[in-house]
């Protein structure tokens, strides 16, 4: 598709493969993904609406892993194609090594063509790199360390908590959010360390996923550092195709909605997503809307006390199973009756829990994210705690933990 | 510095610390898990497993046993021995799984002369998992099911290369030899006929018991813990528990096994996870297979319904249940078993 894509001129004729592609990529992900989820809302709006109903027909089919992702980089390369960014792939191979590369294939980054391919082209870079490889080390030893001695010990703190989310007392309720807040961004930004420096021992370089999301001063600026490479891939294939803010204040709103209303439901097939998306769509507008009434200006950590709560209130929608779990917790975040329980946070699990936070909070606020640290300066000091990271959380690894957007 | 020393230091660091953990958890070999030539004979520690092991051994007179985790400890011996007429001894213990109840039961036959042995058995009992290390750190205890080690031992080789460097190994390790260097106190908590003074049932509390809320969390505790990985019954349990059914056969033991209920509120949680249900099933017809109406009986009391309402009279939460509901369960359990119960000597 992608050859006959760049050997046609005729403008008719790409527009064509250009719709088959999109479509097929786009149906593959739709069965796999939505298609049970398109079927259980339709039989509950039937139901509800009175027309009597049958039992729905579920597949019984395994989501294949880091379908939404490869599914998000084939589109980018035909319609890269499409509109000349790129060039095609001369073989199979070569488009397989993009789309599949194993370390980002299962959670990312998003990674475009033109940003991969000619790397995976330049054979003579290809060679082994004692400075890339001690790079690439680093990288991926503090990606580890964020995902197995951070993110792993609030997730066994929270996680049942969460489960027993219709008994959590207030302080309970917030710690659990403010649990997951940090649990998401160390273990993404984890994976996405380890994948870039899994590239790095390749001699890859990889996009930056994560640039301290959490120091962001408005919900704008969050989506500009959280999840890079899915924001701009939204941002470059449906917010400006969609028009973006060219045409006019109240298009410009609606884009952003349905922009942010689609990435929701791109990480799953439950509205829980959707809700999260269309969340965020409205603080975008909101923040869109603020930043022209020429407000006072408020302190800079006000700014981002407020964005970080913000951003934490649209997780407990995103971590919820369903919509009445989230709202059940929400209700926890003012439960008045129960104040200072700490029955559901088990004792086994308070202690490298609270640990975790002491040590995350400041991170994440006032440390150096992993692309702003200087890789290529080594040290003795370095390497060795480079080494006890390793060691350590491998000692770890007898208890399965898999990585949180493995599931999307 | 340049690159090749930053990654020779690296590599050396890691692989200095993999050799001192492995060292140290090879040396104590505290799960008795790891294939060693040599024995670091350290004492046995002073734990629930060797002071009941001790308290079991000075019970003299003792006809009947009771077996059980936690859920066991509400079935008081005293109770026991009014209404069944034989001296009981608990060997009911938090955790204790069929490898320590096989040891309480060749030790009890060791010392007295067992007529009666109540076994309370749970599905999750036949979950292969490693051994509780507070059993293999009780040396006595650990020889008594010596023979039985290979089938509660992790086997693929993987899961043994990495219990060399598993941090609850080290953990263990560090504080075993701890205790060693510093000698172990231990307070008992246990009466001469091992019935607890510390019950896991929260008694004092049990007017503030939300049933509800405390079934839940020992729904999501059990399902953190031990439900999570829980994909089939292991065989090597199931030997084991063939092998308490043996032993009580050869020293003309009876015994009343019985199928263990859980709370309506517990109960539905299985709903969303139909394995676990299956499971419970297999386990189910796993245990009435043993049963030979002779010295064995198998007594199905996994609906409890008609026995006792599901009220916190008689749950504390969603699998532990008071001395009341234990009181109509031995009740039960003699009904059944009507004159095969072995009468007061």
């Amino acid at each position: 598709m992608g050859k006959k894509l760049s050997l046609t001129s005729d403008q008719a004729k790409r527009k064509i493969l250009l719709l088959f592609s999109v479509t097929t990529n786009l149906s593959i992900l739709g069965f796999f993904k939505y298609y049970n989820f398109f079927v259980e809302s339709t039989h509950q709006l039937l139901e509800t609406l009175g027309f009597p109903q049958g039992d729905p027909y579920f597949l019984n089919v395994v989501l294949p892993v880091g379908i939404s992702f490869y599914t998000f980089q084939s589109l980018s390369y035909t319609i890269d194609l499409y509109y000349n960014k790129t060039k095609a792939h001369k073989n199979l191979l070569s488009f397989a090594a993009y789309v599949a590369l194993f370390p980002q294939l299962i959670a990312g980054p998003i990674v475009r063509h033109n940003e991969l391919v000619p790397q995976l082209d330049d054979v003579p870079k290809s060679r082994f790199s004692i400075d890339n490889f001690a790079v690439g080390i680093s990288f991926f030893c503090i990606g580890l360390a964020k995902k197995v001695l951070l993110a792993d010990r609030i997730a066994y703190a929270i996680d049942p908590a969460i489960m027993n989310v219709e008994h959590l007392s207030l302080i309970e309720g917030w710690l659990c959010a403010l649990g997951y807040t940090l649990q998401i961004y160390f273990d993404f930004s984890g994976y996405s360390d380890m994948a870039v420096g899994l590239g790095w021992m390749f001699n890859l370089r990889l996009p930056q996923n994560f640039n301290s999301p959490y120091k962001s001063e408005s919900i704008t600026e969050f989506w500009q550092r959280w999840h890079m490479s899915l924001s701009s891939w939204l941002r470059d294939y449906l917010y400006i195709p969609l028009g973006g803010n060219r045409k006019g204040t109240f298009l410009t709103y609606r884009n952003l909605m349905i922009t942010m209303l689609l990435g929701g439901l791109w990480h799953g097939a439950n509205w829980v997503f959707v809700i999260w998306g269309g969340y965020h769509g409205f603080l975008l507008a909101a923040h869109r809307y603020l930043k022209k009434q020429h407000l006072p200006q408020v302190p800079r950590q006000l700014k981002i006390a407020t964005t970080f709560v913000l951003v934490l209130i649209g997780w407990i929608f995103f971590r919820s199973e369903n919509l009445s779990q989230a709202l059940i917790w929400f209700r926890s975040l003012i439960n008045t009756e129960n104040i200072f329980g700490l029955k559901n946070i088990t004792y086994a699990t308070q202690d490298p829990f609270f640990a975790a936070l002491v040590m995350g909070l400041p991170m994440v606020f006032l440390a150096k994210n992993t692309f702003e640290m200087d890789h290529r300066f080594f040290t003795h000091k370095k390497a060795l705690a480079y080494g006890l990271f390793l060691v350590v959380c491998t000692l770890f690894f007898v208890k399965k933990s898999p990585f949180l957007y493995f599931q999307f | 510095m340049n690159a090749k020393k930053f990654l020779l230091t690296f590599f050396a660091s890691v692989l200095v610390l993999f050799g001192a953990i492995s060292f140290v958890n090879t040396l104590v070999n505290p799960l008795r898990t790891l294939p060693m030539p040599w024995s670091l004979n350290l004492p046995s520690e002073k734990n629930d497993y060797f002071v009941k092991f001790k308290l079991l051994e000075k019970a003299r007179g003792t006809k009947a046993l009771i077996l059980g985790s936690s859920r066991a400890e509400s079935f008081l011996p005293s109770r026991f021995e009014d209404l069944m007429g034989l001296k009981t001894f608990s060997a009911a213990l938090g955790g204790a799984g069929a490898p320590a109840k096989l040891a309480f039961l060749r030790k009890a036959n060791q010392h007295h002369k067992i007529e009666f042995i109540f076994y309370l058995s749970d599905f999750y009992e036949l979950k292969k998992r490693e051994i509780d290390p507070k059993l293999l750190y009780q040396e006595e205890m650990s020889l008594l099911i010596k023979p039985e080690l290979k089938d509660i031992s992790i086997t693929p080789w993987t899961d043994r290369l990495l219990h060399y460097i598993d941090h609850r190994l080290l953990e263990n390790s560090i504080n075993f030899l701890g205790r060693f260097f510093r000698g172990a106190t231990f307070e008992t908590g246990f009466f001469p006929d091992g019935s607890t003074k510390r019950s896991i049932v929260p008694i004092l509390d049990k007017n503030r018991i939300v049933l509800k809320e405390a079934s839940d969390r020992t729904f999501n505790e059990y399902m953190a813990n031990t439900f999570f990985d829980f994909y089939e019954l292991s065989e090597g349990r199931k030997r084991i528990i063939q092998k308490i059914v043996n032993t009580a056969k050869v020293n003309n033991s009876t015994l009343a096994i019985i199928l263990s209920p859980y709370h309506p509120y517990f109960e539905n949680r299985f709903q969303k996870h139909t394995h676990l249900i299956r499971l419970k099933e297999e386990w189910r017809q796993f245990m009435l297979k043993l049963h030979d109406g002779k010295s064995v009986f198998v007594i199905d009391l996994t609906d409890t319904s008609k026995l006792f309402p599901p009220s916190k009279t008689y749950w504390a939460d969603g699998v532990h249940f008071y001395k009341e509901a234990s009181e109509k369960i031995i009740k039960e359990v003699k009904k059944v078993l009507g004159a095969k119960v072995p009468t007061k000597h």
